[in-house]
């Protein structure tokens, strides 16, 4: 088992130093949306690039969006984080930040946000944002799902700002659904409720199909009573796990939510 | 108790000879001429011997073969011809009618024959509440009515209002009854990442006795069920002896559904009743069903008597509306009819308003 783990941390070390920089032959600082797998039109990539360098600048958290063709061996994860931490990513000395990393070969993303992009993007939030452009990315509408990506991330980033991360217990959307039920289905329960009651109010003819008021004071007399168990039905259902919220941060100070698309 | 024979009866002031109504509110009878006042039980032995004499005395013997034609099958078998024993003028009534008014004198009058014989009842409530008590209980009836049309308040005249004796039957019965009842205890609590739900199923049986006294089904197939059904229960501490004396002034039928008809009404009556009776005693259980019942009536007694029942019919718009009272205790029902317009406005609005009520709120609690 140890020396397992420690040829994966070689392997790691090795990719880390050698493999990033070699797939892009990039050197510098990267923009916002680097697409080394060539999946967009340079306009295209110049115009979301212009969208989210301008959302990075107003709420001081870079948004960045990078395509490669193949990440090699690594785990998107992994990957991810050699990338930020070789080019140095995120906004200030913080290097805050919400990153879309997708390697095609094997068809992986992986979202990763650090420093203020932690507190920005919990754990929820990250998996909400993947729910809302994954789609269009697995049917190749590459533009349209970056463009979801570098908006949705602003709308969160605007939130955190108010002090109302996108978390499990803060999920605005949610709120809003079950306010679009209370606010259709109570008005409703309560219209159906009025209307029966005021039509009642105007029949008051009825078959009468007891006789309560006509048992003989005192003539009930219940000579046997017996109570038996007969046998007991199980039925088991899974409770939906709610985490509690909040982002699980790695030893990197990273977090991250990552899958294939 | 006077007995009747052949003869149409009114009752007549022993002092001025005018008629003799039943007063709802003195539980007398009253001269309206000389304003005296009768005990019920003082009329009735006075007829009592008058009735007597009456059978001694012989009839003139006149030729009446000529007069008239026969009625029609139909006719004979539906209406019934009587001379007013007051001015002469003939009451037609049909088969069932066992008091009445003429038409042309408006002496009550009670119809021989109707409720003589095996068809007397044992029992009788008397009136409690007149005419004018009925009227009032109309009109509160319309009160808080929000979908009643306005104009059927205004357009809406009482066609006629008619304090009836309707034929009841009482039924008395003990019953023996093993019931089985089948229940269940839900539990639900959580293990681990699941939701447990345990349903304990149960075998209940309950045997006793519960005795019915007097379950009152009306014997008059011109009193709608849900009428006579509705305006229950009557006060059986003021049932009294029945005596014709108690019907001048008011209509009285004869049954025209017999005991055996109405049994089948009283004991579904009598059977949910037993089960609800034994049910009352399942403790602890969320849900529970009928499996069997075994329900024994025995002792099972019926007596006939005749129960006051304003009837007040009004129309509006071609159609009949038909009330009823409880003319012991008021209680005073009919169906009544609703404006489609007013139905909707008031559905509409409490939609709008509720709708508007129920954002305002979301919105303080920040939830739009």
């Amino acid at each position: 088992m140890k020396k397992k783990i420690s040829i994966i941390i070689l392997l790691l070390v090795l990719f880390s130093i050698i493999m990033p920089s070699h797939i892009y032959g990039v050197s510098g600082d990267l923009d916002n949306v680097t697409d080394a797998a060539g999946l967009l039109s340079e306009n295209e990539r110049l115009d979301l690039d212009k969208k989210a360098a301008e959302l990075s600048e107003l709420y001081e958290c870079d948004i960045i969006v990078i395509t490669v063709e193949d990440k090699g061996e690594m785990h998107i994860e992994t990957f991810a984080q050699a990338v930020y931490d070789e080019y140095d990513l995120g906004y200030g000395g913080d290097n805050n930040g919400i990153m879309l990393i997708i390697s095609m070969a094997e068809r992986d993303y992986d979202i990763m946000a650090h420093g203020y992009g932690n507190i920005a993007f919990t754990d929820y939030g990250k998996k909400k944002l993947g729910k809302e452009f994954l789609p269009d990315l697995s049917d190749g509408n590459y533009h349209e799902s970056f463009s979801i990506f570098i908006d949705s991330c602003g709308r969160y980033l605007k939130l955190a700002r108010d002090g109302k991360p996108i978390d499990v217990d803060s999920d605005p959307d949610k709120a809003n659904k079950i306010a679009a039920i209370v606010a259709l289905v109570l008005p409703l329960l309560l219209t159906v409720i009025i209307g029966y009651v005021l039509k009642k109010q105007m029949k008051s003819t009825k078959i009468q199909t007891k006789a309560k008021e006509y048992v003989k004071e005192g003539s009930f007399n219940l000579k046997n009573q017996k109570d038996e168990y007969l046998h007991t039905v199980t039925t088991q259902r899974k409770i939906k796990s709610e985490s509690s919220g909040g982002t699980s941060v790695n030893s990197n100070g990273s977090s991250h939510s990552s899958g294939k698309f | 108790m006077i007995k009747i024979s052949g003869q149409v009866t009114n009752y007549k002031c022993p002092s001025c000879t005018g008629p003799l109504k039943f007063s709802s509110e003195s539980g007398k009878l009253e001269c309206e001429y000389c304003e005296n006042i009768y005990d019920v039980a003082t009329i009735d032995s006075l007829y009592e011997d008058k009735g007597k004499a009456a059978a001694g005395a012989k009839e003139p013997e006149w030729n009446i073969g000529e007069a008239g034609s026969p009625w029609s099958e139909m006719e004979a078998q539906g209406l019934k011809v009587y001379n007013c024993p007051s001015c002469g003028a003939e009451i037609i009534c049909d088969e069932t009618t066992a008091a009445t008014s003429c038409l042309y004198c408006g002496n009550p009058t009670i119809v021989p024959g109707q409720l003589g014989g095996n068809l007397k009842p044992d029992y009788a409530i008397p009136f409690k509440l007149n005419k004018e008590a009925a009227i009032e209980a109309l009109n509160k009836h319309y009160k808080g009515k929000f979908l009643l049309p306005k104009l059927f308040k205004t357009e809406n005249n009482i066609n006629e209002i008619k304090g009836i004796y309707v034929p009841f039957w009482l039924f008395d019965c003990d019953t023996d009854a093993y019931i089985e009842f089948r229940g269940q205890k839900v539990r639900v609590y959580r293990s681990g990442d699941y939701e447990i739900t345990e349903t304990s199923h149960y075998k209940m049986t309950r045997e006793g006795e519960v005795c019915f006294e007097k379950i009152p089904v009306d014997g008059s197939t011109k009193m709608a069920d849900e009428y006579m059904d509705a305006i229950e229960p009557f006060n059986y501490n003021e049932l009294v002896p029945f005596s014709t004396a108690y019907l001048p002034g008011y209509f009285a039928d004869k049954y025209d559904v017999d005991a055996g008809e109405s049994v089948e009404r009283a004991n579904v009556r009598i059977k949910n009743s037993t089960i609800d009776t034994f049910a009352s005693t399942l403790q602890g259980y969320t849900s529970w069903s009928v499996k069997n019942t075994d329900i024994d009536m025995k002792h099972g007694d019926v007596k006939y008597a005749l129960l006051p029942v304003w009837l007040l019919t009004t129309k509006w718009r071609n159609k009949i509306y038909t009330f009823a009272m409880n003319g012991q205790t008021g209680k005073l029902i009919g169906d009544l009819p609703y404006s489609k317009l007013k139905l909707m406005a008031v559905l509409f609005g409490t939609w709008f308003g509720s709708t508007m009520l129920t954002l305002l709120i979301l919105k303080a609690l920040g939830m739009v």
